[in-house]
């Protein structure tokens, strides 16, 4: 009997000892939420969900932080990487769970969510505004109001290794639809691979869809994409939509075999080792190359489609990725200083030489800069850019649109009218 | 009394993994059940009721047909062949062999490992040495993705199903097999009159447990494919998962779930009973 007691005293204990546990995470949790601001009077730490994990991109803000709390020993900022992949779950559920961060990194995307449901802080009265050029903030307001500040803009255009091309003996940089492919097949004879790609992930497909499609549609006075969504255009009856198939099966002979079987690692080791000389997809690329061989020389050029050399201006959307203050954050005020230090000139010309990428904010010095970072810093100077309307598609859309685009790779690219109209019922499908 | 309060003093036992249970399945399970009939966007706080127009729409989603096709051969080819390689090399290994050790581990081993972890290193030998050798890679190929995705679960999982059936097999009294070679039973009739009925508990064990684990497969594809190429791998999870987190459509996205797992409680209760009912007494 006494032996059955005791087992039953050590049963509840256990279970004790377990909601002890619980209460005490529970409890540590609030702690840091509320942070210890009350109890010092103005230690503040500040927690900023970053969605970014580019190594020159963690390097940049690792050093604007240093920066940011040597100016303000009372603050503290507390990065939280989030892989890209699970970067909107984990946000969402912080959201709905109420458990907000003060700052996140925030995508065009969310605006229709997240602003709406009064998570975001508005940011119309910042000064930092006074630094984007006209149509730049596009993506990121809403009713006249700003909602979040982004440092750079990626694009979409060909990404090329200069040593590559010379080797081939390419001695300038193509031009003309024609050029491009003579190009190709310079490029194919020397035994390099004109164009890789890695479509082994989804978003590759994507990438180098929204490369074809921002100069044959977009920047070609064709049909939005918001239009191509709610029907109002279609795919089959859309010249330039025919023509970016068209332009796809032109190029598919020179892609690499198996695109389905190769990841973009492979291809960005390929492009840095001149062993292909093109990606198709948006700048990064270029970031990424360099990571995998920093000799590699790159360079980047608008994909030019057209035969007349003056219509072949890079195509430009306004920026897709951005950081926003949340709007439930307890400290908000020290949140939008820190957003404004982040997005300064200092901070934006520190961006471009870490070499994370293209910044769109004003008086950035580009002197320092070197290969593809100097093309691109050369095409904003000289002001040839077509700024166009989004290049994304609704994530249902966009999955769709992907399906289809691999399916006509798949099929080696032979029936542009049966891939648009295959496009034209799946997108019919989508309108609820 | 003094039987009641034993008994009580058992089921004091049963309380942590109960309350575990409860709070952690049961309930979240359960408060989740009404999302199904709401339009949730899986982010707002505030959602409207709709009926049952989510699982109206679903029946007329012509996206959910490929899933469902690709979650069924998927299933059933795992199982089978997963079940008939464990069986197989669970004979093999029960016999007097040597290194019988090492295999054991060998085929063991890689069930310590991630599925997501397993799909990445076999996403390397795809598309490095497999399409060296088939001149394509699998996954990268409609027709045979879902082959290179059984492929990389059965490596993955084939361990455990292994064991199951070698302890299955390591239970068969001897004396019935000695008694059969005494009546001059072959080798052939041995297994499949001794073996395989003494063994049904096994089955019963690893086919529904293999099977309905593997219509609900979701690591090994998003990590190996992420449904692709041109969705020809997205399973009915994979479905699930981009109505709730990509396409913010929360409450569809649970109405599906719910109606799948209404499937496979049928599937495994179903197995289950077949397989009992054909479980001999030793």
């Amino acid at each position: 009997m006494k032996r059955k007691v005791l087992a039953a005293v050590l049963a509840c204990a256990m279970v004790f000892s377990m909601t002890a546990c619980g209460g005490k995470k529970g409890s540590e949790e609030t702690i840091k939420s509320e942070d210890v601001s009350n109890e010092e009077g103005e230690q503040v730490t500040l927690e900023f969900i970053n969605g970014s994990a580019e190594e020159q991109y963690v390097a940049w803000l690792d050093e604007v932080i240093e920066g940011f709390e040597k100016e303000n020993p009372n603050i503290k900022i507390e990065i939280q990487k989030t892989s890209i992949d699970s970067f909107n779950q984990t946000v969402m559920t912080r959201f709905a769970a109420g458990d907000v961060p003060d700052l996140f990194s925030f995508s065009a995307n969310d605006m229709a969510d997240m602003v709406p449901s009064g998570y975001v802080q508005d940011l119309s009265d910042s000064s930092n505004l006074e630094n984007y050029s006209e149509g730049m903030l596009d993506s990121f307001t809403k009713d006249g109001k700003v909602y979040a500040l982004p440092i750079a803009n990626d694009f979409m255009c060909v990404n090329y290794n200069k040593t590559a091309f010379e080797e081939a003996g390419i001695k300038e940089v193509p031009d003309t639809w024609s050029e491009f492919m003579e190009a190709c097949e310079k490029l194919q004879k020397k035994g390099i691979v004109p164009i890789a790609s890695g479509f082994s992930e989804q978003w590759v497909v994507n990438g180098t869809s929204q490369t074809v499609y921002c100069a044959s549609v977009l920047a070609k006075d064709g049909p939005t994409l918001a239009q191509m969504v709610d029907r109002s255009s279609k795919f089959a009856e859309t010249e330039q939509w025919k023509d970016f198939y068209k332009k796809m099966q032109e190029m598919y002979p020179f892609m690499n075999e198996d695109q389905f079987g190769t990841d973009q690692n492979t291809c960005y080791s390929m492009l840095a080792n001149a062993e292909a000389g093109m990606i198709l997809n948006g700048t990064w690329t270029v970031t990424n190359a360099v990571a995998m061989n920093p000799d590699a020389e790159m360079g980047i050029f608008a994909l030019p489609l057209s035969e007349n050399e003056e219509e072949n201006i890079m195509p430009m959307c306004p920026p897709e990725s951005a950081v926003a203050v949340a709007a439930e954050s307890p400290h908000r005020d020290e949140a939008v200083k820190f957003l404004e230090y982040m997005m300064s000139s200092e901070s934006a010309s520190l961006y471009a030489e870490k070499g994370a990428g293209i910044p769109i904010v004003k008086d950035v010095d580009t002197s320092n800069l070197t290969g593809a970072f100097k093309d691109a810093a050369e095409i904003m100077n000289s002001g040839e850019v077509k700024v166009i309307s989004s290049k994304s598609f609704p994530s249902a859309n966009e999955d769709a649109f992907i399906n289809d685009v691999s399916g006509f790779f798949l099929d080696g690219c032979k029936d542009i009218d049966g891939a648009l109209k295959t496009m034209d019922t799946d997108f019919d499908n989508l309108v609820k | 009394m003094k039987r009641i309060k034993r008994e009580i003093s058992y089921f004091v036992f049963l309380i942590p993994s109960l309350l575990l249970f409860v709070f952690c399945i049961a309930y979240p399970f359960i408060s989740g059940i009404q999302l199904a009939f709401t339009d949730w966007d899986g982010i707002s706080r505030t959602y409207n009721y709709v009926g049952f127009d989510n699982f109206i729409k679903l029946l007329s989603d012509r996206n959910v047909v490929q899933p469902i096709k690709t979650t069924v051969i998927y299933g059933v080819g795992v199982t089978a062949l997963n079940n008939v390689l464990a069986l197989f090399l669970a004979v093999t290994l029960s016999k007097k062999l040597k290194g019988k050790a090492f295999f054991k581990t060998s085929f063991f081993v890689p069930l310590a490992i991630s599925a997501v972890l397993a799909s990445f290193v076999w996403k390397y030998i795809d598309s490095n040495m497999l399409s060296a050798l088939f001149g394509h890679s699998l996954l990268g190929k409609r027709e045979t993705v879902l082959l290179g995705i059984i492929l990389i679960s059965l490596w993955n999982n084939l361990g455990s199903n292994v064991m199951i059936y070698m302890a299955g097999i390591t239970g068969i009294s001897k004396d019935y097999e000695e008694a059969a070679m005494i009546d001059g039973a072959n080798g052939r009739q041995r297994f499949f009159h001794i073996t395989v009925p003494m063994l049904m508990p096994s089955f019963t064990i690893c086919i529904t447990l293999t099977l309905t684990a593997s219509l609900r497969e979701f690591g090994t594809v998003l990590a190996a494919t992420g449904g692709g190429p041109a969705g020809s791998s997205q399973t009915v999870a994979i479905l699930i998962y981009d109505y709730m987190f990509k396409y913010s459509r929360a409450g569809y996205a649970q109405a599906i779930s719910l109606v799948f797992m209404f499937f496979l409680v049928i599937i495994g209760l179903v197995l289950t009973k077949f397989f009992r009912s054909k479980e001999v007494e030793a």
